[in-house]
C-alpha cells in the first residue's frame, strides 16, 4: 500500500471518528439542555482542533513507520484519477446539501416553522448544517477513493 | 457481449530478464501499485503510460494490451 493510499485510510478513519464525536457531543448538549451559542462554539472549536491535531499526529506516526521510498513517491495518474472520482462524489453531495440548506432557510422563515434547533441562533443553525455537510462530503470523498483503490478505477 | 481491456504485462516482464514490477514502474514513471493494478485489470492506464510500457518491452502496443470480448 502506498503512503498516499495509507493517507486516504487515515483521513477516512479520522473523519469517521470526528463525525461520531461531533454527533455524540451535539446530542449530549441537546439532551442536557446545554445547546446554546456558547456551548456550540466550544464544540466547534474542539472539533476543528481535533481534526487538525489527529491528522498531523497520525500522519506523522505512520510516516515514521513507512520506508523512505514510499514517502518520497509522488502521486501518479492512478492516484490523481481516484482522487478526482472522490472529489466528484463529494462535490455532488455538497451541491445537494447546499440546496437542502437553502430550502431549510426559506422554510424557517415560514411562521410557526420548526425546522432547526431553537436554542441556537439562526447563524449557528446554518453553521451546524454546513459542518455536518462538510463532514459527510469528506467521508464520501475518502470512502469513494478507498472503494476505487480496492475495486479498481 | 462486452469488451474489456486485458494485458500480458506479467508475461512480458518475465521474458525481459524477469523484470520486477518496481523496475517497470520506475521506467514508466508510475508507482509499483499502479503496475499491480494494471496487471490485475483493475486500472486502465492512459495512452501515454500504455505506450511507455510497450516501449520498455520494445514491442507494439497491441502486443501488450488487447481489447477482447467477454461473455
Amino acid at each position: 500500500m502506498s503512503f498516499i493510499h495509507k493517507s486516504v485510510w487515515i483521513q477516512f478513519l479520522i473523519t469517521l471518528f470526528i463525525g461520531y464525536q461531533y454527533v455524540d457531543s451535539f446530542t449530549y448538549l441537546y439532551s442536557s439542555n446545554q445547546l446554546n451559542n456558547e456551548g456550540y462554539t466550544e464544540l466547534l472549536m474542539f472539533t476543528a482542533f481535533q481534526l487538525i491535531v489527529l491528522n498531523i499526529a497520525v500522519h506523522t506516526i505512520v510516516a515514521i513507520f513507512s520506508n523512505k521510498n514510499e514517502l518520497e513517491q509522488q502521486s501518479d495518474e492512478r492516484d490523481d484519477f481516484i482522487s478526482l472520482k472522490g472529489s466528484t462524489m463529494a462535490y455532488n453531495l455538497l451541491s445537494v446539501w447546499v440546496v437542502i440548506i437553502v430550502v431549510q432557510l426559506w422554510m424557517s422563515s415560514i411562521p410557526n416553522a420548526r425546522f432547526y434547533f431553537d436554542t441556537l441562533s439562526a447563524e449557528f443553525n446554518v453553521l451546524n448544517f454546513l459542518l455536518v455537510g462538510f463532514l459527510l462530503a469528506e467521508f464520501t470523498r475518502f470512502a469513494t477513493q478507498l472503494y476505487h483503490y480496492h475495486k479498481g478505477a | 457481449m462486452t469488451k474489456v481491456l486485458t494485458n500480458n504485462i506479467r508475461t512480458l516482464r518475465f521474458h525481459h530478464q524477469e523484470m520486477t514490477q518496481q523496475a517497470l514502474a520506475q521506467a514508466v514513471s508510475v508507482s509499483r501499485q499502479t503496475i499491480v493494478a494494471i496487471e490485475k485489470g483493475k486500472y486502465s492506464p492512459s495512452l501515454e503510460v500504455a505506450f511507455k510500457i510497450a516501449d520498455v518491452f520494445g514491442v507494439d502496443i497491441s502486443e501488450v494490451f488487447q481489447y477482447v470480448e467477454v461473455e
